[in-house]
Protein backbone atom coordinates (compact mmCIF):
# COMPACT_ATOMS: atom_id res chain seq x y z
CA UNK A 1 0.00 0.00 0.00
CA UNK A 2 1.32 3.25 -0.98
CA UNK A 3 -0.17 7.13 0.75
CA UNK A 4 -0.14 7.64 4.45
CA UNK A 5 -0.31 4.12 5.99
CA UNK A 6 3.17 3.60 4.62
CA UNK A 7 4.96 6.94 5.94
CA UNK A 8 7.13 6.96 8.55
CA UNK A 9 5.78 6.36 11.87
CA UNK A 10 3.94 9.33 12.97
CA UNK A 11 1.28 10.13 15.42
CA UNK A 12 -1.04 11.98 13.65
CA UNK A 13 -2.70 10.10 10.11
CA UNK A 14 -3.23 13.97 8.77
CA UNK A 15 0.74 14.36 8.79
CA UNK A 16 1.29 11.09 7.58
CA UNK A 17 -0.80 11.76 4.52
CA UNK A 18 1.39 15.28 4.53
CA UNK A 19 4.37 13.02 4.34
CA UNK A 20 3.10 11.21 1.20
CA UNK A 21 3.64 11.93 -2.29
CA UNK A 22 -0.13 12.37 -2.89
CA UNK A 23 0.08 14.20 -6.14
CA UNK A 24 -0.21 10.89 -6.99
CA UNK A 25 -3.39 10.90 -6.15
CA UNK A 26 -6.25 11.30 -9.28
CA UNK A 27 -8.11 14.95 -9.14
CA UNK A 28 -12.13 15.53 -8.06
CA UNK A 29 -11.75 12.12 -5.56
CA UNK A 30 -14.74 12.46 -3.44
CA UNK A 31 -14.26 13.95 0.42
CA UNK A 32 -12.85 11.46 2.46
CA UNK A 33 -10.30 11.72 5.76
CA UNK A 34 -7.88 9.50 4.05
CA UNK A 35 -7.41 7.67 0.90
CA UNK A 36 -6.20 3.93 0.38
CA UNK A 37 -4.00 3.91 -2.55
CA UNK A 38 -4.09 -0.20 -3.75
CA UNK A 39 -3.90 0.44 -7.49
CA UNK A 40 -2.06 -2.21 -9.08
CA UNK A 41 -2.80 -4.69 -6.26
CA UNK A 42 -4.27 -7.66 -6.44
CA UNK A 43 -7.17 -9.34 -4.12
CA UNK A 44 -6.58 -9.81 -1.08
CA UNK A 45 -4.69 -6.66 -1.08
CA UNK A 46 -6.85 -4.17 -1.31
CA UNK A 47 -9.35 -5.30 1.07
CA UNK A 48 -6.65 -5.85 3.53
CA UNK A 49 -4.82 -2.35 3.41
CA UNK A 50 -8.22 -0.59 3.81
CA UNK A 51 -8.83 -3.11 6.99
CA UNK A 52 -5.58 -1.61 8.39
CA UNK A 53 -6.64 1.80 7.49
CA UNK A 54 -10.16 1.70 9.27
CA UNK A 55 -8.36 0.22 12.87
CA UNK A 56 -7.30 3.23 12.36
CA UNK A 57 -10.43 5.71 12.39
CA UNK A 58 -12.91 6.43 14.62
CA UNK A 59 -16.33 5.06 13.61
CA UNK A 60 -18.29 7.14 10.97
CA UNK A 61 -15.32 8.20 9.01
CA UNK A 62 -15.52 8.09 5.33
CA UNK A 63 -12.54 6.49 4.40
CA UNK A 64 -11.49 5.61 0.46
CA UNK A 65 -9.66 3.16 -1.38
CA UNK A 66 -8.63 3.27 -4.94
CA UNK A 67 -7.94 0.22 -6.69
CA UNK A 68 -7.97 -1.74 -10.01
CA UNK A 69 -8.60 -4.92 -8.67
CA UNK A 70 -11.90 -6.24 -10.64
CA UNK A 71 -12.81 -8.07 -7.17
CA UNK A 72 -12.86 -5.60 -5.13
CA UNK A 73 -16.34 -4.55 -6.98
CA UNK A 74 -17.98 -7.32 -4.46
CA UNK A 75 -14.98 -7.48 -2.19
CA UNK A 76 -15.86 -3.72 -0.61
CA UNK A 77 -19.82 -4.26 -0.29
CA UNK A 78 -19.17 -7.59 1.00
CA UNK A 79 -15.97 -5.98 3.52
CA UNK A 80 -18.36 -3.11 4.58
CA UNK A 81 -21.25 -5.76 5.41
CA UNK A 82 -18.78 -7.65 7.79
CA UNK A 83 -17.37 -5.04 9.48
CA UNK A 84 -20.75 -2.87 9.58
CA UNK A 85 -19.55 -0.07 7.98
CA UNK A 86 -21.67 1.76 4.66
CA UNK A 87 -20.23 1.85 1.11
CA UNK A 88 -21.03 5.28 -0.21
CA UNK A 89 -20.25 5.25 -3.29
CA UNK A 90 -18.21 4.09 -6.05
CA UNK A 91 -16.82 6.03 -8.99
CA UNK A 92 -14.98 4.37 -12.06
CA UNK A 93 -12.05 6.79 -13.52
CA UNK A 94 -9.63 5.68 -15.69
CA UNK A 95 -7.65 2.54 -16.37
CA UNK A 96 -10.04 0.19 -14.26
CA UNK A 97 -9.33 1.81 -11.46
CA UNK A 98 -12.42 2.38 -9.30
CA UNK A 99 -12.76 4.89 -5.99
CA UNK A 100 -14.78 3.30 -3.28
CA UNK A 101 -15.64 5.62 -0.19
CA UNK A 102 -17.10 4.22 2.93
CA UNK A 103 -18.18 5.24 6.17
CA UNK A 104 -16.80 3.26 9.17
CA UNK A 105 -19.45 1.31 11.09
CA UNK B 1 1.48 -50.00 -19.45
CA UNK B 2 1.50 -47.40 -16.83
CA UNK B 3 2.65 -44.61 -19.25
CA UNK B 4 5.65 -44.04 -17.06
CA UNK B 5 3.81 -43.23 -14.02
CA UNK B 6 4.70 -43.47 -10.67
CA UNK B 7 2.48 -42.96 -7.84
CA UNK B 8 3.81 -43.13 -4.09
CA UNK B 9 0.59 -44.76 -2.80
CA UNK B 10 0.21 -44.83 1.22
CA UNK B 11 0.19 -41.52 2.04
CA UNK B 12 -2.43 -40.29 3.99
CA UNK B 13 -4.72 -37.77 2.28
CA UNK B 14 -7.98 -35.61 2.82
CA UNK B 15 -9.05 -35.65 -0.42
CA UNK B 16 -12.21 -32.76 -0.08
CA UNK B 17 -12.50 -31.57 -3.93
CA UNK B 18 -14.87 -34.09 -5.21
CA UNK B 19 -16.60 -31.17 -7.32
CA UNK B 20 -13.45 -31.05 -9.39
CA UNK B 21 -13.23 -34.98 -9.83
CA UNK B 22 -13.35 -38.31 -7.90
CA UNK B 23 -12.79 -41.85 -7.86
CA UNK B 24 -14.76 -44.12 -10.06
CA UNK B 25 -17.96 -45.09 -7.60
CA UNK B 26 -17.30 -49.12 -6.83
CA UNK B 27 -20.37 -50.28 -8.36
CA UNK B 28 -19.26 -48.54 -11.39
CA UNK B 29 -15.71 -50.32 -11.42
CA UNK B 30 -18.06 -53.88 -10.76
CA UNK B 31 -20.52 -53.04 -13.42
CA UNK B 32 -17.75 -52.42 -15.82
CA UNK B 33 -15.89 -55.67 -15.00
CA UNK B 34 -18.94 -57.86 -15.12
CA UNK B 35 -20.63 -56.43 -18.71
CA UNK B 36 -17.14 -55.99 -20.44
CA UNK B 37 -17.60 -58.77 -22.80
CA UNK B 38 -21.35 -57.73 -23.59
CA UNK B 39 -20.65 -54.20 -24.55
CA UNK B 40 -17.90 -53.15 -26.91
CA UNK B 41 -19.96 -53.97 -29.95
CA UNK B 42 -22.33 -50.99 -32.12
CA UNK B 43 -25.81 -51.52 -29.85
CA UNK B 44 -27.64 -50.38 -33.22
CA UNK B 45 -26.07 -53.66 -35.43
CA UNK B 46 -28.22 -56.14 -35.71
CA UNK B 47 -26.19 -59.46 -34.83
CA UNK B 48 -26.16 -60.89 -31.75
CA UNK B 49 -22.72 -58.84 -30.76
CA UNK B 50 -24.61 -55.59 -31.48
CA UNK B 51 -28.28 -56.91 -29.55
CA UNK B 52 -26.04 -58.03 -26.80
CA UNK B 53 -24.41 -54.59 -26.79
CA UNK B 54 -28.39 -53.16 -27.07
CA UNK B 55 -29.95 -54.76 -24.08
CA UNK B 56 -26.83 -53.73 -21.50
CA UNK B 57 -27.28 -49.97 -22.95
CA UNK B 58 -31.16 -50.39 -22.03
CA UNK B 59 -30.64 -51.55 -18.84
CA UNK B 60 -28.03 -48.75 -18.24
CA UNK B 61 -31.32 -46.40 -19.72
CA UNK B 62 -33.79 -48.16 -17.48
CA UNK B 63 -31.52 -47.99 -14.36
CA UNK B 64 -31.76 -43.91 -14.85
CA UNK B 65 -34.95 -43.39 -16.03
CA UNK B 66 -36.55 -45.51 -12.51
CA UNK B 67 -34.15 -42.85 -10.40
CA UNK B 68 -35.47 -39.91 -12.58
CA UNK B 69 -39.33 -41.79 -12.70
CA UNK B 70 -39.41 -41.34 -16.32
CA UNK B 71 -39.97 -43.63 -18.81
CA UNK B 72 -36.52 -45.59 -20.16
CA UNK B 73 -36.92 -44.24 -23.63
CA UNK B 74 -36.39 -41.10 -22.37
CA UNK B 75 -33.22 -41.39 -21.55
CA UNK B 76 -30.18 -41.03 -23.60
CA UNK B 77 -26.18 -40.81 -23.03
CA UNK B 78 -23.87 -38.37 -24.35
CA UNK B 79 -20.07 -37.79 -23.56
CA UNK B 80 -20.22 -34.19 -22.01
CA UNK B 81 -22.69 -31.85 -20.67
CA UNK B 82 -22.12 -29.62 -23.18
CA UNK B 83 -22.65 -31.81 -25.75
CA UNK B 84 -26.13 -32.86 -23.79
CA UNK B 85 -27.52 -29.28 -23.77
CA UNK B 86 -26.53 -29.28 -27.65
CA UNK B 87 -28.37 -32.34 -27.73
CA UNK B 88 -31.38 -30.89 -26.36
CA UNK B 89 -31.09 -27.52 -28.54
CA UNK B 90 -30.87 -29.15 -31.66
CA UNK B 91 -34.65 -30.41 -30.77
CA UNK B 92 -36.15 -26.73 -30.63
CA UNK B 93 -35.38 -25.53 -34.38
CA UNK B 94 -38.59 -25.18 -34.78
CA UNK B 95 -39.26 -22.56 -32.21
CA UNK B 96 -41.06 -19.64 -32.98
CA UNK B 97 -38.29 -16.90 -32.29
CA UNK B 98 -38.10 -17.76 -28.89
CA UNK B 99 -36.80 -16.13 -25.83
CA UNK B 100 -33.83 -17.24 -23.70
CA UNK B 101 -33.13 -17.45 -19.65
CA UNK B 102 -31.01 -18.58 -17.51
CA UNK B 103 -29.70 -17.98 -13.74
CA UNK B 104 -26.72 -15.80 -12.97
CA UNK B 105 -24.92 -18.70 -11.10
CA UNK B 106 -25.30 -21.34 -13.81
CA UNK B 107 -22.38 -23.23 -14.98
CA UNK B 108 -20.05 -21.02 -17.37
CA UNK B 109 -20.02 -24.36 -19.69
CA UNK B 110 -23.55 -24.22 -19.54
CA UNK B 111 -23.80 -20.17 -20.08
CA UNK B 112 -21.45 -20.41 -22.88
CA UNK B 113 -22.97 -23.54 -24.97
CA UNK B 114 -26.01 -21.66 -24.76
CA UNK B 115 -24.72 -18.61 -26.15
CA UNK B 116 -22.25 -20.35 -28.75
CA UNK B 117 -26.10 -22.39 -29.71
CA UNK B 118 -28.91 -19.55 -29.58
CA UNK B 119 -27.89 -17.67 -32.23
CA UNK B 120 -27.39 -21.11 -34.68
CA UNK B 121 -30.71 -22.10 -34.32
CA UNK B 122 -32.34 -18.49 -34.63
CA UNK B 123 -30.04 -16.58 -36.90
CA UNK B 124 -32.64 -14.45 -38.12
CA UNK B 125 -33.89 -12.93 -34.85
CA UNK B 126 -33.23 -9.54 -34.53
CA UNK B 127 -34.38 -8.78 -31.47
CA UNK B 128 -32.31 -11.63 -29.61
CA UNK B 129 -28.66 -11.38 -28.84
CA UNK B 130 -26.57 -13.99 -29.01
CA UNK B 131 -24.00 -12.60 -27.40
CA UNK B 132 -26.01 -11.31 -23.93
CA UNK B 133 -28.60 -14.37 -22.78
CA UNK B 134 -30.93 -12.70 -20.39
CA UNK B 135 -30.04 -13.50 -17.20
CA UNK B 136 -32.24 -14.16 -13.86
CA UNK B 137 -30.24 -13.11 -10.14
CA UNK B 138 -30.75 -15.02 -7.02
CA UNK B 139 -30.64 -13.76 -3.45
CA UNK B 140 -27.61 -13.92 -1.01
CA UNK B 141 -28.07 -17.65 -0.56
CA UNK B 142 -28.35 -19.01 -4.15
CA UNK B 143 -32.60 -18.80 -4.66
CA UNK B 144 -34.15 -17.97 -7.29
CA UNK B 145 -37.74 -16.16 -6.21
CA UNK B 146 -40.42 -17.42 -8.13
CA UNK B 147 -42.23 -13.77 -8.20
CA UNK B 148 -38.92 -12.66 -9.91
CA UNK B 149 -39.17 -15.63 -12.42
CA UNK B 150 -42.84 -14.60 -13.54
CA UNK B 151 -41.69 -10.84 -13.55
CA UNK B 152 -38.96 -11.95 -15.65
CA UNK B 153 -40.77 -13.61 -18.40
CA UNK B 154 -43.19 -11.10 -18.29
CA UNK B 155 -40.31 -8.84 -19.06
CA UNK B 156 -39.03 -10.91 -21.75
CA UNK B 157 -42.39 -11.16 -23.80
CA UNK B 158 -43.24 -14.60 -22.83
CA UNK B 159 -46.82 -14.10 -23.47
CA UNK B 160 -46.39 -13.54 -26.98
CA UNK B 161 -43.11 -15.73 -27.50
CA UNK B 162 -41.87 -18.86 -26.48
CA UNK B 163 -38.95 -19.15 -24.03
CA UNK B 164 -36.62 -21.59 -23.23
CA UNK B 165 -35.17 -21.63 -19.66
CA UNK B 166 -32.33 -23.33 -18.06
CA UNK B 167 -32.17 -23.95 -14.23
CA UNK B 168 -29.63 -26.07 -12.36
CA UNK B 169 -31.10 -28.04 -9.88
CA UNK B 170 -28.20 -27.03 -7.54
CA UNK B 171 -25.43 -25.61 -7.45
CA UNK B 172 -21.77 -27.10 -7.04
CA UNK B 173 -20.00 -23.98 -5.48
CA UNK B 174 -22.33 -22.92 -2.57
CA UNK B 175 -24.19 -26.20 -2.36
CA UNK B 176 -27.78 -24.46 -2.89
CA UNK B 177 -30.72 -26.29 -3.85
CA UNK B 178 -33.08 -24.87 -6.21
CA UNK B 179 -36.98 -25.08 -5.23
CA UNK B 180 -37.25 -26.34 -8.98
CA UNK B 181 -40.84 -27.40 -8.28
CA UNK B 182 -42.21 -23.99 -7.86
CA UNK B 183 -39.96 -22.23 -10.31
CA UNK B 184 -41.75 -25.13 -13.45
CA UNK B 185 -44.65 -23.98 -11.72
CA UNK B 186 -44.23 -20.38 -12.66
CA UNK B 187 -42.76 -21.33 -16.02
CA UNK B 188 -46.29 -23.05 -17.26
CA UNK B 189 -48.30 -20.33 -16.83
CA UNK B 190 -46.21 -19.34 -20.04
CA UNK B 191 -44.89 -21.31 -22.93
CA UNK B 192 -41.26 -22.16 -22.01
CA UNK B 193 -39.05 -25.21 -22.37
CA UNK B 194 -37.62 -25.81 -19.44
CA UNK B 195 -33.78 -27.44 -19.31
CA UNK B 196 -32.86 -28.34 -16.19
CA UNK B 197 -28.89 -28.87 -15.32
CA UNK B 198 -29.17 -31.74 -12.71
CA UNK B 199 -25.28 -31.71 -12.58
CA UNK B 200 -24.70 -32.58 -8.42
CA UNK B 201 -27.84 -32.93 -7.83
CA UNK B 202 -29.08 -36.04 -9.38
CA UNK B 203 -28.62 -38.96 -7.27
CA UNK B 204 -28.07 -36.48 -4.51
CA UNK B 205 -31.70 -35.21 -3.79
CA UNK B 206 -34.62 -35.35 -4.66
CA UNK B 207 -35.89 -33.64 -8.62
CA UNK B 208 -39.46 -33.07 -8.68
CA UNK B 209 -41.16 -33.57 -12.45
CA UNK B 210 -42.39 -31.27 -15.01
CA UNK B 211 -39.28 -30.50 -16.83
CA UNK B 212 -39.04 -30.80 -20.36
CA UNK B 213 -35.34 -31.71 -20.64
CA UNK B 214 -32.94 -32.84 -18.07
CA UNK B 215 -29.02 -33.24 -18.53
CA UNK B 216 -26.33 -33.94 -15.91
CA UNK B 217 -22.62 -35.16 -15.17
CA UNK B 218 -21.80 -38.52 -14.21
CA UNK B 219 -18.67 -37.50 -13.06
CA UNK B 220 -20.70 -35.63 -10.06
CA UNK B 221 -22.22 -38.41 -8.88
CA UNK B 222 -18.97 -40.47 -8.77
CA UNK B 223 -19.42 -42.03 -12.45
CA UNK B 224 -17.33 -41.91 -15.43
CA UNK B 225 -16.50 -37.75 -16.21
CA UNK B 226 -16.77 -38.33 -19.88
CA UNK B 227 -20.34 -39.07 -19.76
CA UNK B 228 -23.79 -37.09 -19.32
CA UNK B 229 -27.30 -38.09 -19.03
CA UNK B 230 -30.08 -36.70 -20.96
CA UNK B 231 -34.20 -37.17 -20.69
CA UNK B 232 -36.37 -35.24 -22.76
CA UNK B 233 -40.20 -35.61 -21.60
CA UNK B 234 -42.20 -37.10 -23.89
CA UNK B 235 -44.95 -34.35 -23.07
CA UNK B 236 -42.36 -31.54 -24.12
CA UNK B 237 -41.91 -30.00 -27.72
CA UNK B 238 -38.39 -31.46 -28.56
CA UNK B 239 -38.36 -32.50 -31.73
CA UNK B 240 -35.30 -34.32 -33.50
CA UNK B 241 -34.41 -34.56 -37.07
CA UNK B 242 -37.03 -37.08 -38.90
CA UNK B 243 -39.96 -38.77 -36.73
CA UNK B 244 -37.62 -39.18 -33.77
CA UNK B 245 -38.82 -38.36 -30.35
CA UNK B 246 -35.58 -38.34 -28.62
CA UNK B 247 -32.31 -37.48 -28.77
CA UNK B 248 -29.63 -40.72 -30.55
CA UNK B 249 -27.23 -42.19 -27.46
CA UNK B 250 -23.64 -41.20 -28.41
CA UNK B 251 -21.63 -42.81 -26.18
CA UNK B 252 -19.32 -46.00 -25.32
CA UNK B 253 -21.88 -48.79 -24.06
CA UNK B 254 -19.41 -49.27 -20.99
CA UNK B 255 -19.03 -46.04 -19.90
CA UNK B 256 -22.75 -45.54 -19.94
CA UNK B 257 -22.68 -49.14 -17.94
CA UNK B 258 -20.50 -47.05 -15.58
CA UNK B 259 -21.99 -43.87 -15.25
CA UNK B 260 -25.56 -46.02 -14.77
CA UNK B 261 -24.07 -48.05 -11.81
CA UNK B 262 -22.54 -45.27 -10.24
CA UNK B 263 -26.04 -43.44 -9.83
CA UNK B 264 -27.97 -46.40 -9.01
CA UNK B 265 -25.33 -46.98 -5.96
CA UNK B 266 -25.49 -43.17 -4.88
CA UNK B 267 -28.87 -42.79 -5.45
CA UNK B 268 -29.93 -46.11 -3.27
CA UNK B 269 -27.64 -45.29 -0.61
CA UNK B 270 -29.45 -42.96 1.63
CA UNK B 271 -26.88 -43.75 4.67
CA UNK B 272 -24.34 -42.51 2.85
CA UNK B 273 -25.62 -39.56 1.82
CA UNK B 274 -26.59 -38.24 5.44
CA UNK B 275 -23.45 -39.33 6.34
CA UNK B 276 -22.02 -37.31 4.10
CA UNK B 277 -24.26 -34.34 4.91
CA UNK B 278 -23.57 -34.96 8.88
CA UNK B 279 -20.12 -34.34 7.49
CA UNK B 280 -20.30 -30.68 5.59
CA UNK B 281 -23.18 -29.95 8.53
CA UNK B 282 -20.57 -30.35 10.92
CA UNK B 283 -17.88 -27.83 9.25
CA UNK B 284 -21.21 -25.25 9.47
CA UNK B 285 -21.55 -26.01 13.04
CA UNK B 286 -18.11 -25.49 14.29
CA UNK B 287 -16.62 -23.51 12.23
CA UNK B 288 -17.88 -20.06 13.19
CA UNK B 289 -16.35 -20.67 16.72
CA UNK B 290 -13.12 -21.78 15.40
CA UNK B 291 -12.23 -18.56 13.59
CA UNK B 292 -13.12 -15.31 13.20
CA UNK B 293 -14.48 -13.58 10.18
CA UNK B 294 -15.65 -16.27 8.59
CA UNK B 295 -18.86 -16.55 6.52
CA UNK B 296 -20.65 -19.40 5.12
CA UNK B 297 -22.54 -19.10 2.15
CA UNK B 298 -25.43 -20.92 0.34
CA UNK B 299 -29.14 -21.98 1.44
CA UNK B 300 -28.82 -23.65 5.33
CA UNK B 301 -31.84 -26.07 4.89
CA UNK B 302 -32.27 -26.66 1.12
CA UNK B 303 -28.99 -27.91 0.57
CA UNK B 304 -26.49 -30.20 -1.62
CA UNK B 305 -25.30 -32.54 1.38
CA UNK B 306 -21.71 -33.12 -0.14
CA UNK B 307 -21.05 -29.19 -0.53
CA UNK B 308 -19.99 -26.71 1.86
CA UNK B 309 -18.48 -23.79 0.88
CA UNK B 310 -17.14 -20.50 2.94
CA UNK B 311 -14.76 -17.13 2.63
CA UNK B 312 -12.15 -15.77 5.33
CA UNK B 313 -11.89 -12.04 5.43
CA UNK B 314 -7.96 -10.89 4.60
CA UNK B 315 -6.96 -14.39 3.56
CA UNK B 316 -5.26 -15.24 0.77
CA UNK B 317 -6.88 -18.20 -0.84
CA UNK B 318 -4.29 -19.77 -3.43
CA UNK B 319 -1.47 -19.83 -0.33
CA UNK B 320 -4.05 -21.22 1.86
CA UNK B 321 -4.99 -23.99 -0.53
CA UNK B 322 -1.20 -24.51 -0.62
CA UNK B 323 -0.81 -24.65 2.75
CA UNK B 324 -3.50 -27.28 3.48
CA UNK B 325 -2.13 -29.24 0.42
CA UNK B 326 1.13 -29.25 2.26
CA UNK B 327 -0.80 -30.62 5.48
CA UNK B 328 -2.65 -33.29 3.26
CA UNK B 329 -6.04 -31.46 2.97
CA UNK B 330 -7.03 -30.96 -0.22
CA UNK B 331 -9.74 -28.26 -1.23
CA UNK B 332 -11.49 -26.22 -4.07
CA UNK B 333 -11.66 -22.47 -4.13
CA UNK B 334 -13.72 -20.11 -6.07
CA UNK B 335 -11.23 -17.04 -5.52
CA UNK B 336 -9.62 -14.91 -7.86
CA UNK B 337 -6.18 -16.26 -7.28
CA UNK B 338 -6.93 -19.83 -7.09
CA UNK B 339 -8.52 -19.14 -10.63
CA UNK B 340 -6.63 -20.02 -14.01
CA UNK B 341 -8.39 -16.93 -15.52
CA UNK B 342 -7.33 -14.55 -12.19
CA UNK B 343 -11.11 -13.03 -11.96
CA UNK B 344 -13.12 -14.45 -8.88
CA UNK B 345 -16.33 -17.07 -9.65
CA UNK B 346 -19.14 -15.99 -11.20
CA UNK B 347 -21.20 -17.35 -8.27
CA UNK B 348 -19.38 -15.86 -5.22
CA UNK B 349 -19.84 -12.76 -7.22
CA UNK B 350 -23.54 -12.89 -8.05
CA UNK B 351 -24.03 -13.78 -4.42
CA UNK B 352 -22.33 -10.65 -3.13
CA UNK B 353 -19.85 -13.18 -1.59
CA UNK B 354 -16.50 -12.53 -0.13
CA UNK B 355 -14.58 -13.36 -2.96
CA UNK B 356 -11.27 -13.79 -1.61
CA UNK B 357 -9.70 -16.74 0.77
CA UNK B 358 -12.79 -18.78 -0.82
CA UNK B 359 -12.96 -22.66 0.72
CA UNK B 360 -15.43 -24.64 -1.12
CA UNK B 361 -15.21 -28.71 0.61
CA UNK B 362 -16.92 -30.52 -1.32
CA UNK B 363 -16.81 -34.27 -0.01
CA UNK B 364 -16.35 -37.46 -2.21
CA UNK B 365 -18.12 -40.34 -1.80
CA UNK B 366 -16.86 -42.87 1.00
CA UNK B 367 -15.11 -39.94 2.27
CA UNK B 368 -13.16 -40.75 5.69
CA UNK B 369 -14.63 -38.82 9.06
CA UNK B 370 -10.94 -38.03 9.36
CA UNK B 371 -10.88 -36.23 6.49
CA UNK B 372 -13.42 -33.78 8.30
CA UNK B 373 -11.24 -33.86 11.96
CA UNK B 374 -8.00 -33.16 9.88
CA UNK B 375 -10.24 -30.16 7.71
CA UNK B 376 -11.32 -28.98 11.60
CA UNK B 377 -7.80 -29.80 13.10
CA UNK B 378 -5.45 -27.43 10.73
CA UNK B 379 -7.66 -24.81 9.19
CA UNK B 380 -7.40 -22.35 11.97
CA UNK B 381 -3.48 -22.13 12.06
CA UNK B 382 -3.19 -22.03 8.51
CA UNK B 383 -5.46 -19.19 8.58
CA UNK B 384 -4.67 -17.54 11.48
CA UNK B 385 -0.76 -17.75 10.31
CA UNK B 386 -1.66 -16.53 6.90
CA UNK B 387 -3.90 -13.38 8.69
CA UNK B 388 -0.83 -13.03 10.90
CA UNK B 389 1.72 -12.59 7.95
CA UNK B 390 -0.33 -10.20 6.61
CA UNK B 391 -0.56 -8.08 9.67
CA UNK B 392 -4.24 -8.04 10.24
Amino acid sequence: MRCWNNCPAQSNPFDEMQGCDVTELPADLPEAAAWVDERGSLCPAPIIALGKAAEQWPSGTVIGLLTDDAAAAVDVPAWCRMRSATLLDSIELADSVVAYTVELG
Amino acid sequence: MTLGVQYRAGMSRAFLDAASGQPLHPAAIEAENTLRDRTWADPNARHHEGVAARVVLDAARATVASILQTPAQTITFSPSSPTALRTILDGLGHLDRPRWLCSTIERVVVRETLQCWAPHLHPMDPDVDPTDIPVISTDRTGRIDPNSLRDQLAALGASEHPVVVVLQAANAEIGTVQDLAALISVCRGYDCFVIVDASNALGYVELPAGWDALFADAGTWAGPPAAAVVAVAESSGWRGSGASRAPADSIDVNVAVQAAAALDAVHRNENERNRISELTQRLRDELPSLIEDLEIFGDEHNRLPQVLSFSLLYVDAERLATELDRMGIAVGSGSACAAAAGLPSHVLSAIGALTHGNVRVSVPWNCPTESIDALLEQLPSAVESIRRDAGV
